[in-house]
């Protein structure tokens, strides 16, 4: 199993491989920690287009619950 | 005769002209009768092993129905989400699909204690399908699936369950004999074939689940992706074909492809039953818990909303005495291809449960190792936290197998019952006692149901013994069964 964060300065529904994996912040506004399986998935956020990059297609591997890969998506300026 | 030769079988399957991936047999288009609570999922699995397995899912059934928590006193059977079903295991499993309200009034009659197999031969040599039969588009199998419609599923559809739009979603699981791997009537695996699952009738599932290699012939689907349907490949699949995955995911993906894949000219797929791949009914819902590949993926609802998990496993796999351990001489050619078709199906079914017990004890331990971590770093600093929040889950998987018997002539005794779709009605009635009573008296229930509700108590749960005698063999003076 591998832990993701995906950084977003908003509450958005996150979207692996399109299935939606709920959002990226608990309802305090911390990070939440997603679990995906090993390998090739592709992330994106629920809602508008307002940020960038619209997708990122990682190889999430080695994450570890400790130390979660952090997948950064920025408010488009 | 003539004219009897000439009727067309009717086709399995029908073309899907368009596929929508918002449209069909699919769990995101069921709902639960009232609010199930979207933070509990409860996946049934029903193994195969005929009337054996049948009976024994039913009794699980009727004690899960007396599985009562809260301050509402709510069924647990109202909870379940999604029943996984193989061989024997499906008839349960379909017939509560479509027929809840009568499900526990009427099965029993309709099929538990009914001769199927009298009902099969009898068809078989019915002079008007001899010409049937010999139709290369024919076989035993359509007779299967002519009786199931006829008395038992009432030419009920996949569409009639869309109707219904009730949960459980229920997966009746074949065999495809071209990848080996395990075929699901579903909307999503029907989408690969541009082929519209509505129209198929629930027998149709269940006779493919549960066409055990020699006894019945293959059921043959039609793959219409030949003759397009604008089929979008989820991004779940695009992603699964990139060759940079772990082996397991990229092969999965590319079975699944195959089906649309023009090189590989699959006109048709020919469906056995669903234990040749998966005796037990879980490697669909080991995919749905631990990867995001499947529509219904329960890791993907992880803490949001999903914060229990309970799998419940009903198991009639048996370990037969052999004749031939009491004999010199090799077992025969009958023998050797019984074992050939079944040994290897219930080695993989142990390690298919083995692989969720796994996975969720790597999940509590992954889970109590942050927990452990934070612990520590806050010792040497009171305000430090790890990165992000770790939805807390719990898991529970509740095996039921005849390994759990305590009495050792009972225990015996289940595990010698046959494969077979006629049983004794003692032997049906044993089976459905021994369902509820393993149920009720599981320690992992237990602790799933006190998850829910620390003043959960199980009702009382005991087998007549009158029931065993009328069922088993005498006891032998060391207490077996003879």
């Amino acid at each position: 199993m591998e832990f993701v964060i995906v950084d977003f300065p908003d509450r958005r529904e996150v979207l692996v491989d399109g299935v939606g994996y709920g959002h990226n912040l608990v309802p305090t506004g911390e990070p939440r920690i997603l679990q995906v399986s090993e390998g090739v998935h592709r992330f994106r956020l629920r809602g508008p287009d307002n940020y960038v990059p619209l997708w990122q297609t990682l190889d999430v591997s080695d994450t570890d619950v400790n130390a979660p890969l952090h997948v950064r998506f920025d408010k488009k300026a | 005769m003539t004219a009897l030769a000439a009727c067309a079988t009717p086709a399995v399957n029908a073309k899907l002209d368009r596929q929508d991936p918002a449209v069909g047999y699919r769990y995101a288009n069921l709902t639960a009768d009232r609010d199930n609570g979207d933070d509990l999922f409860v996946i049934l699995a029903f193994s195969g092993g005929g009337t054996r397995a049948a009976a024994f899912s039913f009794g699980v059934m009727e004690g899960l129905r007396e599985v009562t928590y809260g301050a509402g006193r709510r069924a647990l059977l109202q909870d379940v989400d999604v029943i996984s079903a193989v061989s024997g295991g499906s008839f349960t499993a379909a017939y509560y699909a479509l027929f809840r309200e009568t499900f526990f009034d009427d099965f029993p009659k309709a099929f538990l204690y009914r001769n199927i197999e009298r009902g099969l031969l009898a068809r078989a040599l019915a002079p008007w399908n001899w010409l049937r039969l010999l139709r290369p588009d024919f076989d035993r199998i359509h007779l299967a699936v002519e009786l199931y419609d006829e008395t038992v599923f009432a030419r009920k559809t996949f569409g009639d369950l869309v109707s219904a739009g009730r949960k459980p979603f229920v997966i009746l699981n074949a065999t495809d004999m071209t990848l080996g791997r395990r075929f699901e009537f579903t909307q999503e695996q029907f989408d690969l074939l541009c082929s519209d699952l509505t129209r198929t009738t629930v027998a149709s599932g269940v006779a493919a689940s549960s066409a055990f290699p020699g006894l019945l012939s293959p059921l043959t689907v039609r793959n219409f992706a030949a003759d397009g349907c604008g089929y979008q490949r989820p991004e779940w699949l695009d992603s699964g074909l990139d060759p940079r995955n772990p082996l397991a995911r990229s092969t999965r993906a590319r079975d699944l492809w195959s089906y649309q894949e023009p090189r590989q000219d699959r006109r048709f797929v020919h469906l056995l039953d669903g234990g040749l791949a998966d005796n037990i009914g879980l490697r669909g819902p080991y995919v749905a818990l631990s990867t995001g590949d499947t529509e219904w993926s329960v890791l993907a609802r992880l803490g949001e909303p999903v914060r229990h998990v309970v799998v419940i496993t009903a198991n009639a796999k048996t370990r037969p005495r052999k004749a031939w351990d009491r004999r010199a001489a090799a077992p025969g050619l009958v023998d050797v291809l019984g074992f050939v078709a079944s040994g290897p199906m219930d080695n993989y079914s142990f390690d298919t449960v083995q692989l969720i017990r796994d996975f969720f004890g790597q999940q509590t331990q992954d889970a109590r190792s942050r927990a452990s971590c934070e612990r520590e770093i806050q010792k040497t600093c009171r305000e430090a936290r790890l990165d992000g929040v770790l939805p807390a889950v719990d898991y529970h998987a509740i095996e039921l197998s005849f390994d759990a018997v305590a009495d050792a002539r009972l225990r015996e005794c289940l595990e010698n019952f046959p494969t077979s779709f006629a049983l004794p009605e003692a032997q049906v009635t044993l089976l459905r006692r021994a369902g509820r009573a393993l149920l009720l008296a599981s320690r992992d229930l237990r602790e799933a149901m006190r998850a829910l509700d620390p003043a959960w108590q199980p009702a009382e749960a005991t087998i007549d013994p009158t029931l065993i005698d009328a069922a088993c063999p005498p006891a032998t003076p060391e207490g077996a069964t003879r």
